[in-house]
């Protein structure tokens, strides 16, 4: 770039060249940006449908249809609205419970594996922080079946604290991970002499380590309540009607021939736009890196 | 004051390494000991049937289709999101502007649920019936879309998606790692008179192979357990042709009640990506390793 700059004037062929180069790249921005927002714009519109305008395939709202709040106000105060409530509530209180604990219970593992030195067996640190990512690339169905027959007998299948527990299990190696990246950006100076002063491990880490890591605990926190949220596998297998949850009931209505694509798409966009809302918070610890390679 | 470091240590680490014990490592151990049950739901009495369910999965035709849809599923689809995603990082790293909004755009999609993303996509913007894309084609006197009834248009649907939602996940992670690569190397093979594709080509791109490997492998991993966007674009069909081994044991444990048979498939799930993950590494470094011995000063004069 430095040196474009330098021979900018230099050559009327490199300017041009330049323009076009400038043209090529907004037309591929452009390009992306209509493939993401094209689908998100459809569900939109289409959750403020009449029937007859979906079936019409009408883009323009006011222009070619007149919007109409149905779809929504059925949602609502239709017959499936304390089911649809009922699922959004299970879906928030697993996801943000289940999130808590997670992220509790894994900042201290991050801390730990950060700070002091462990030897389990002949596994050290790094072998023990390994170990836990490992977790997480397993495939789910490799133990959505084990959790279910335990379930069973514990009489935990379709409850909202069973499902909650199955995601802390799910989400903790990622907060691990992420919490000990973290940790290790974290100067330990003020631990040490604060250790000098004698001041207790614990009281160490909730005085001092832990209020510096406070964006990196909202890190933390945000992924496991969104993959939580979206989770499908285990919400299937292990609730049925009471504890089920919000991507559970909207897979279940959409197969079948008669879509109710109004409905649906009401109902989609509520379960896309909280996650949406997140990925907008999380995107400044993304610009800094912080999250690469702890996002899946 | 030693001991009491490595006591309080312990207890840092304890409660998530139990936990992580219970619900992972015991499921896990169970799941393999039901591989040699006959273990069903609401079943009475359970045997140990050695390896029945081992040798019935081999001479099961439909379950070899699964793993191969999985494994077509898996390659395509990360190969379209590598390359897209690389592509678009690239862009991304200029200067211009609206970069924040751009990269707020690009990344949207993965944090989204995929349940709600198959029925957005698959359901209602690619519908037969009503979606645009059919009244598109139409328009264009193309007739209408039917992928639904052909095992190749459904499999590109599912990619779509697939690619649609992840293609940010390169995105974020090759951005991170293009920023963190120091200028001054580009700089100096613009100099020499490098063009910008043979810098990005013999500079950039080696440097950013590590991060690519590990990337695309943590991605594959991911891709091989895909079930919700099956379950709700294509429900597996036309047939069984698009089938993934995760869908496969849903339907055999949960349906028909199999338990000991299905646990069995998701332990071959489980192997095939073990080998998938090690085959992957010994490509990818030899791959590297070809790419920094092509990387001679002959060719990257002009």
């Amino acid at each position: 770039m430095n040196i474009s700059t330098l021979s900018r004037r230099s050559s009327v062929m490199r300017g041009l060249k330049r323009r076009s180069g400038r043209v090529a790249l907004y037309g591929a921005l452009a390009f992306w940006t209509a493939v993401v927002y094209l689908p998100l714009y459809w569900v939109l519109i289409t959750s403020f449908k009449a029937p007859v305008a979906v079936a019409q395939g009408t883009m323009l709202p006011w222009i070619d249809f007149q919007p109409t709040l149905a779809a929504w106000k059925a949602l609502f105060t239709g017959i499936q609205s304390t089911a649809l409530i009922r699922a959004y509530l299970n879906s928030i209180l697993v996801s943000v419970g289940s999130a808590l604990i997670t992220t509790f219970i894994g900042a201290m593992a991050g801390y730990g594996l950060n700070r002091f030195t462990y030897k389990i067996g002949p596994m050290h640190n790094d072998d023990i922080a390994f170990w836990f990512v490992s977790q997480r690339m397993l495939p789910p169905v490799a133990v959505v079946l084990a959790y279910f027959l335990l379930y069973q007998n514990l009489g935990l299948l379709d409850t909202r604290f069973g499902l909650g527990l199955a995601y802390v299990g799910f989400n903790l190696p990622l907060v691990v991970w992420i919490m000990r990246d973290f940790f290790s950006q974290i100067p330990k100076d003020i631990e040490e002499s604060a250790a000098l002063d004698g001041a207790s491990p614990w009281l160490i880490y909730w005085k001092i380590a832990l209020p510096l890591a406070m964006p990196g605990l909202a890190a933390a926190f945000l992924l496991s309540l969104v993959f939580s949220f979206n989770e499908y596998l285990f919400a299937l297998i292990l609730t049925t009607q009471k504890a089920g949850t919000f991507p559970i009931m909207l897979a279940s209505q959409v197969t079948g021939d008669s879509i109710r694509f109004w409905i649906l798409s009401a109902l989609a966009l509520m379960n896309i736009i909280p996650a949406a809302a997140v990925m907008i918070l999380l995107e400044k610890f993304m610009r800094r890196g912080l999250l690469v390679g702890s996002v899946k | 004051m030693n001991a009491r470091k490595k006591q309080s240590g312990t207890l840092f680490l304890a409660p998530a390494a139990s936990l992580m014990l219970v619900l992972s490592i015991f499921p896990l151990f169970y799941s393999l000991a039901l591989t040699f049950s006959d273990m069903r739901i609401a079943a009475q009495e359970v045997h140990f049937v050695g390896l029945d369910n081992w040798k019935r999965l081999f001479s099961d035709a439909r379950f070899g289709a699964t793993l191969i849809n999985t494994f077509v599923f898996v390659v395509v689809g990360v190969t379209a999101q590598f390359l897209l995603g690389l592509a678009l990082a690239v862009l991304l790293h200029q200067e211009f502007r609206g970069r924040r909004f751009f990269r707020i755009s690009f990344l949207l999609p993965m944090m989204m649920s995929p349940v709600a993303i198959s029925f957005v996509i698959g359901k209602l913007l690619f519908s037969e019936g009503v979606g645009p894309v059919t009244h598109l084609m139409q328009a264009l006197g193309m007739g209408p879309l039917l992928w639904s009834r052909s095992a190749l248009g459904s499999t590109m649907l599912l990619i779509a998606i697939d690619t649609w939602q992840w293609v940010p996940l390169f995105i974020v992670i090759l951005l991170a790692g293009l920023q963190s690569i120091d200028g001054e190397v580009q700089e100096a093979a613009r100099v020499d008179g490098a063009s910008r594709w043979q810098t990005f080509r013999y500079v950039t791109l080696p440097l950013l192979m590590p991060l690519c490997t590990v990337i695309i492998l943590i991605r594959s991993l991911e891709a091989f357990k895909i079930i919700d966007i099956i379950r709700v674009v294509t429900g597996g069909g036309p047939g069984s042709s698009t089938e993934s081994i995760t869908t496969y044991a849903y339907t055999m444990g949960i349906k028909n009640g199999e338990i000991g048979y299905a646990t069995t498939m998701a332990y071959v799930l489980l192997i095939a990506m073990t080998i998938y993950a090690v085959l992957f590494l010994k490509l990818a470094r030899r791959v590297s390793n070809w790419k920094y011995s092509d990387n001679t000063p002959k060719e990257v004069s002009p």
